[in-house]
């Protein structure tokens, strides 16, 4: 459904006019590579979760799907039509089904529009049905979006909401335009415990009424390991592992992979000795500027061998449905 | 009471919100203790009181705060009752806070060097060589490079302005740190790195820790004792391993099934349907109790007593003798919201 072939995106850093005089370095350009090289693709029905830590890319890749930003290189395609190809009236059509929800439901609903004028909006700007005819509408979505008793909540204002109830607004609002790609950035790390497990419920229930591909990030593995279909591990811009829940949680084979899994604390109390640790890798991600030509891994990995310095490890599959980058992972 | 063990001692605090017209029970009735180079993890949802019992140990409580009740006894002195002078040249020295949003901690215009230094001109040291010695010792205690000493905030990541206030925190060797939600901001691999320094911080520094998140899985990782909070209230409890193999109350077990496991993948999520009570109204019997799958009518209208299960083990649920039995039908009894992978 959406597929995603070598795409890239770099951002120009731009130099101060002063800085520039002083190291007499007018036509370099530098650039930030948010995202390197990366492909993959979602099917409709399916959840395909995107892990990594802040400042690895996945945002800018999230972007990039929904054509919010311009691939530097590589392209996304939608239904097999590349999303940079598409006229104008396409364009328009495909904003339509491709919408997304935000991690911070306090600040993404507007404070003075009722919950009902909230989902009506897209309906409104897509110029869908009259009046009654949307308010129909919108009562069906938020009898699918589990805001129950509607009538309560329609004329409700955002302030008046708790965590969750906006949170499933925001869902209502997206899914109102019944669309087949939804990206879901960080959707309930907001939230309070007691109420994620539903929220991932709904996201996950609605994907599958409504065929839809959905994209989930986090850097939460044990999140992503139990709503997800796939898994892709971002690292640097760079997707290093790529595979089913099963493949990337259980049987983990990029460092970085192993890394961030053993980084996530499990609320289960057992033994420990008194100079208990959880185990983590050391330092920070590397600059994007300047970045490595190698292993972009390297730095930080505890295996790593002369091999990492000089090549670039490609993602490679090693079982079916499970790729790794890491030279010294042989399927 | 052993004033060296026990680095902090809470009892029966009671703090109250006065709006117009009306009133925020926010606190009721908590006590708990902290002892020396131990953690102490008090888990609670957004809007528990988590936050207000921080506020009223360090007194910086907002002017429509009264502290109804109870009193607070550091190092067996209670700062309940001293004057704010006293309060002050505590402050830091002798218990320090380290907050969710490093960013909003730090002055962005100042350099973390002065700031350093100023926590340690607040108590009346003078910035000589042998401060700013001890401040770059402090900033490398805390895993930061020395060359970075005298950078601005914004030039710093989150982990690492973190591990800045972290510094601050530390500097004047406090026997106390409050950290509430220091890790809500940052991604796993920054947690585990700042949760490890607290720690290893707690045990060699002997410094008494108290955690406060939303997160039960952080406390099962670095606290020994942990309290469970809910609309003002202590629910449970205990030791680490008593409340986690043995919770005896709904919320508790409710709590732990709601989290995913990376060990499990299959495991089923809960979720706890409902939302907290409005503190600005009465409640009467249970505040969990509209919540809770196994209430019985006696939750409607009488307040559980807290009772204690085992030495160092308290809940307040009226069903604590067939908690074994609740236990067992816990992913069942929130079954309209069971979540299956």
């Amino acid at each position: 459904m959406i597929e995603v072939n070598n795409l890239s995106k770099s951002f120009p850093v731009k130099e101060s006019f002063f800085r520039a005089v002083i190291s007499l370095r007018f036509r370099r350009h530098r650039s930030i590579r948010a995202v390197n090289r990366i492909s993959f693709s979602i099917n409709r029905k399916e959840i395909f979760g995107l892990a990594g830590e802040s400042g690895c890319g996945k945002t800018t890749t999230a972007m990039l799907l929904l054509g919010l930003y311009k691939p530097t290189e590589g392209s996304v395609s939608y239904d097999g039509k590349e999303i940079g190809s598409l006229s104008k009236e396409e364009l328009v059509k495909f904003r339509r089904n491709a919408q997304l929800i935000f991690q911070d439901p306090y600040e993404s609903l507007n404070p003075r529009f009722s919950v009902r004028r909230a989902i009506e909006e897209p309906l409104i700007v897509n110029k869908i049905g009259d009046r009654s005819k949307r308010k129909e509408i919108v009562i069906e979505v938020m009898k699918r979006a589990k805001l129950m008793p509607v009538e309560a909540f329609l004329s409700k204002f955002p302030h008046e909401l708790s965590g969750g109830e906006r949170q499933r607004v925001c869902i209502a609002r997206a899914i109102v335009l019944e669309p087949t790609l939804l990206v879901a950035d960080e959707a309930v790390s907001m939230l309070d415990v007691s109420i994620r497990a539903g929220i991932l419920n709904l996201l996950k229930s609605l994907t599958n009424e409504l065929k839809m591909a959905t994209l989930y990030i986090s850097h939460d593995l044990s999140l992503l390991g139990s709503i997800c279909e796939k898994i892709g591990v971002m690292y640097a811009g760079e997707i290093v592992e790529l595979g089913s829940p099963e493949d990337i949680v259980m049987r983990p084979k990029h460092p970085y992979t192993q890394a961030l899994i053993e980084a996530v604390p499990v609320p289960e109390f057992y033994k420990r000795g008194k100079e208990h640790y959880i185990s983590i890798i050391r330092g920070e991600p590397p600059d994007l500027i300047n970045y490595p030509k190698a292993c972009s891994f390297r730095p930080r990995c505890k295996y790593s061998k002369k091999v990492c310095q000089m090549d670039k490890p490609r993602l490679e599959e090693i079982a079916k449905g499970h790729s790794v980058a890491c030279h010294l992972v042989r399927g | 009471m052993d004033k060296n063990r026990v680095v902090l001692k809470v009892d029966n605090l009671n703090v109250t919100y006065y709006l117009e017209g009306s009133s925020v029970n926010a606190v009721n009735g908590i006590s708990f203790e902290a002892p020396r180079g131990t953690c102490f993890g008090l888990v609670g949802e957004s809007g528990c009181g988590k936050t207000t019992v921080v506020r009223s140990i360090l007194r910086l409580l907002p002017s429509n705060a009264r502290l109804e009740k109870g009193t607070i006894l550091l190092k067996g002195e209670d700062i309940t009752k001293v004057k704010e002078q006293r309060m002050d040249s505590l402050r830091w020295a002798e218990m320090s806070l380290v907050t969710q949003s490093a960013m909003n901690a730090l002055n962005p215009v100042a350099r973390i060097s002065d700031q350093l230094i100023e926590v340690f001109k607040a108590h009346g040291h003078h910035s000589n060589e042998k401060v700013i010695e001890k401040c770059l010792a402090t900033f490398e205690m805390v895993g930061l490079n020395r060359n970075r000493f005298n950078d601005y905030p914004h030039q710093f990541s989150g982990g690492m302005r973190q591990r800045a206030v972290i510094a601050m925190a530390i500097a004047l060797n406090p026997s106390l740190i409050i950290a509430d939600e220091p890790t809500t901001a940052l991604d796993v691999i920054m947690q585990a790195q700042i949760l490890n320094l607290l720690s290893s911080l707690g045990r060699k520094q002997n410094i008494s820790i108290m955690l406060i998140t939303h997160n039960i899985a952080i406390v099962a990782e670095i606290c020994q004792t942990v309290g469970v909070m809910y609309a003002g209230r202590l629910m449970e409890y205990g030791a680490i391993e008593e409340v986690f193999n043995n919770p005896h109350h709904p919320y508790t077990m409710g709590l732990k099934e709601a989290f995913p496991s990376i060990k499990f993948l299959q495991k089923k999520l809960v979720s706890i349907p409902g939302s907290p009570p409005l503190l600005t109204e009465r409640i009467i019997g249970c505040p969990f109790a509209p919540r809770c799958p196994f209430a019985i009518e006696e939750c409607t209208y009488a307040l559980p007593k807290v009772t204690k299960i085992k030495e160092g083990h308290y809940v307040a649920c009226h069903r604590y003798e067939e908690a074994w039995k609740l236990r067992e039908n816990i992913v069942d009894a929130f079954s309209m919201n069971v979540w299956s992978y």
